[in-house]
């Protein structure tokens, strides 16, 4: 199957950002699961996140998961 | 020991430690869908890179796309040099025919990687989790948890 054409997550992503300031303050460091512009909690973890996420939304749609953190890390790969 | 493999000199140094891996959805996605009666892609078997100088684990986009992977968002990726946003996928990394354990649920970045036969880099994400030996001398590599 695929899932549902919301590719870029580009809601989630924009009221992520809307809402960072304020959640730097109330949930640094956790992971927030977000779906459309509904956030569905906070988490000690990715895969705390990703349970909570498949119960929210079940199989086929995306959410975003993304840890609170001030500056957003860069991974180097290569 | 939970794995083991022996090189040449020459191939260890060329080449770098490999190992075979399965990239799939994570066991509470396959189930849900079970439950569900919705199919997902099949899991998929490639050779992977294990690799130190990888800060996080990578896939090929072909892989996420042949595995159906889910995206869970996006990373800033530092790679040749130029650093770009690339999406994150949920899935699963199992260890065929090792003794290793798997990695499910993983957070995985899809990324072009330049070297054709290898379409995963097992990054430090997984690393912190082993103990792994590279003796460039004998060509012998370990991995224990």
């Amino acid at each position: 199957m695929t899932h549902k054409a919301k590719a870029s997550l580009s809601e989630e992503l924009s009221w992520y950002e809307s809402n960072k300031r304020a959640w730097l303050e109330s949930h640094s460091d956790k992971f927030v699961l977000i779906g459309g512009k509904t956030t569905v909690g906070f988490f000690d973890s990715y895969e705390k996140a990703f349970e909570a996420g498949l119960g929210a939304f079940g199989i086929g749609t995306d959410f975003l998961i993304k840890q609170v953190v001030e500056h957003e890390p860069v991974f180097v790969i290569y | 020991m939970k794995y083991s493999r022996s090189y040449s000199r020459t191939e260890l140094r060329r080449t770098g430690p490999k190992i075979t891996v399965t990239i799939g959805h994570p066991q509470k996605a396959i189930s849900l869908a079970e439950r569900s009666h919705v199919d997902l892609k099949r899991p998929y078997k490639v050779t992977a890179l294990i690799d130190t100088g990888a800060s996080r684990t990578v896939i090929s986009p072909q892989l996420a796309a042949t595995c159906g992977l889910q995206k869970t968002g996006e990373a800033r990726i530092s790679s040749a040099g130029h650093i770009t946003n690339r999406p994150e996928f949920v899935g699963a990394i199992h260890f065929p025919d090792q003794e290793l354990r798997s990695f499910d649920p993983v957070s995985l970045v899809a990324c072009p990687l330049p070297e054709q036969d290898v379409a995963c880099l097992l990054g430090r994400d997984i690393l912190e989790r082993w103990n792994l030996t590279y003796d460039g001398r004998s060509g012998l590599v370990e991995v224990e948890e």
